[in-house]
């Protein structure tokens, strides 16, 4: 079970303190893209998912995933 | 095109001798010197004397997403190319993106950055390795990063010319102009690799001074000189074409084989051209004849074949960074 928190805290050690980064109240909902998080990010996240969690993401699939919500979900379906 | 096709608009510095050109013009007029026994290497190999930039806190320069993702070589050309803009008063919302180039030199890309990553990779396994050491590592990422930042789509272009390649950027970054590749370049060269893989590759080389004394060891172009000190740092300038304007005095027209001159003072702008620079610039105390430099060293003792390179040390089972090292106890 990956939490929002745990997520976000993921999201936030791969992309480095930054006051640009906004990852507060419905971020799960909002693209990627719209959070600032490219392809580079997203991969440095998974890698901590990994490194943390054991939680493996396949690259084809982490493209699908828009939104930090369509990863939890994908994650908690897929490893609960 | 004559001569004075090109003109500097802005210029950045960052050097041992100063963080700001001010600085590091004030000093250079000094006759200063910013070699000096670098703690870290002094009791741990036989060559220990750099030019270091001082410390500085670069969260005041950079935001943390560029942090976490750069090398320290790469955050000292981002906070030069952004100042020399800064300088320059490019308006870069009313310019073409396309006509806008990047042209630096480097010649180590990021090894600081490298070695921390080759430790976790070693350490810990691939799966610990920053996905930011694809870019962060390589001689081309201050002009990508400088690109990207500034959002310049204008052909980018890198020199890899030992640590003396901003000299073939600029010239470069002129050719794109005169060519009609860009009407304006952000050029220069950085350098920075004094991690202790950077260093022991600089010692490699075989002909770092061993001198612990900077005055005798750091004494460039002087034919007692027993080796060179590294140092970091570099500059960045804002080229544009001449063409708008036509108060153009760029005189380092044929760079590289004639050294560039700074007018004592910017020559008043017309008002359709954009202020490139309020700055007065004071004369330097000395002149070449009187400097402490100025002895050319003769032809007959630069090395005429390139020294064979120290082999490797064969490692038993794995090599073992241990850094950053721990700081002996004070007494201990």
């Amino acid at each position: 079970m990956l939490t929002t928190d745990q997520l976000r805290a993921a999201m936030l050690s791969s992309v480095g303190d930054d006051e640009s980064i906004n990852l507060n109240g419905d971020y799960p909902a909002r693209d990627f893209t719209e959070l600032g998080f490219d392809s580079l990010a997203l991969m440095e996240t998974c890698a901590h998912l990994k490194r943390e969690y054991g939680i493996i993401i396949p690259d084809e699939k982490l493209w699908d995933l828009t939104t930090p919500g369509q990863l939890l979900e994908w994650v908690n379906g897929a490893h609960s | 095109m004559s001569i004075a096709d090109c003109v500097v608009t802005g210029i950045d510095v960052i050097a041992p001798t100063g963080f700001t050109v001010n600085e590091y013009w004030r000093r250079t007029c000094l006759g200063e010197s910013g070699v000096t026994v670098v703690p870290e290497f002094a009791d741990r190999y036989n060559t220990a004397l750099a030019g270091l930039i001082p410390n500085f806190l670069v969260t005041e320069h950079l935001p943390g997403r560029l942090l976490t993702q750069t090398d320290r070589v790469t955050q000292l050309a981002l906070i030069a190319a952004e100042r020399a803009l800064a300088d320059s008063k490019v308006d870069l919302d009313h310019r073409d993106p396309f006509g806008f180039a990047v042209v630096t030199s480097n010649a180590t890309g990021g090894f600081e950055f490298s070695h921390r990553e080759m430790q976790r990779l070693w350490a810990q396994g691939p799966e610990s390795v920053s996905v930011y050491q694809c870019f962060a590592w390589f001689y081309a990422v201050n002009t990508g990063q400088i690109s990207i930042r500034h959002r310049l789509r204008g052909p980018g272009a890198v020199f890899v010319a030992e640590q003396a390649g901003g000299l073939d950027a600029i010239g470069h970054a002129r050719r794109n102009i005169t060519g009609d590749r860009a009407s304006t370049v952000i050029t220069g060269g950085m350098e920075s690799s004094f991690d202790p893989w950077g260093w022991v590759s600089h010692q490699a080389s075989g002909k770092l001074t061993t001198a612990r004394d900077p005055a005798a060891g750091y004494q460039p172009f002087s034919p007692t000189a027993n080796g060179y000190a590294p140092g970091e740092g570099g500059a960045m300038l804002v080229l544009e074409s001449a063409r708008p304007c036509n108060w153009a005095t760029f005189t380092a027209g044929s760079l590289g084989t004639q050294p560039v001159s700074i007018p004592a003072t910017i020559p008043p702008t017309p008002s359709h051209c954009a202020a490139p620079s309020s700055r007065q610039w004071p004369r330097p105390g000395c002149g070449p004849a009187t400097s402490r430099w100025s002895s050319p060293m003769p032809r007959a003792q630069l090395p005429t074949t390139r020294p064979k390179p120290p082999s490797w040390p064969r490692s038993s089972g794995g090599a073992v960074f241990r850094w950053p090292r721990p700081r002996a106890e004070p007494g201990g």
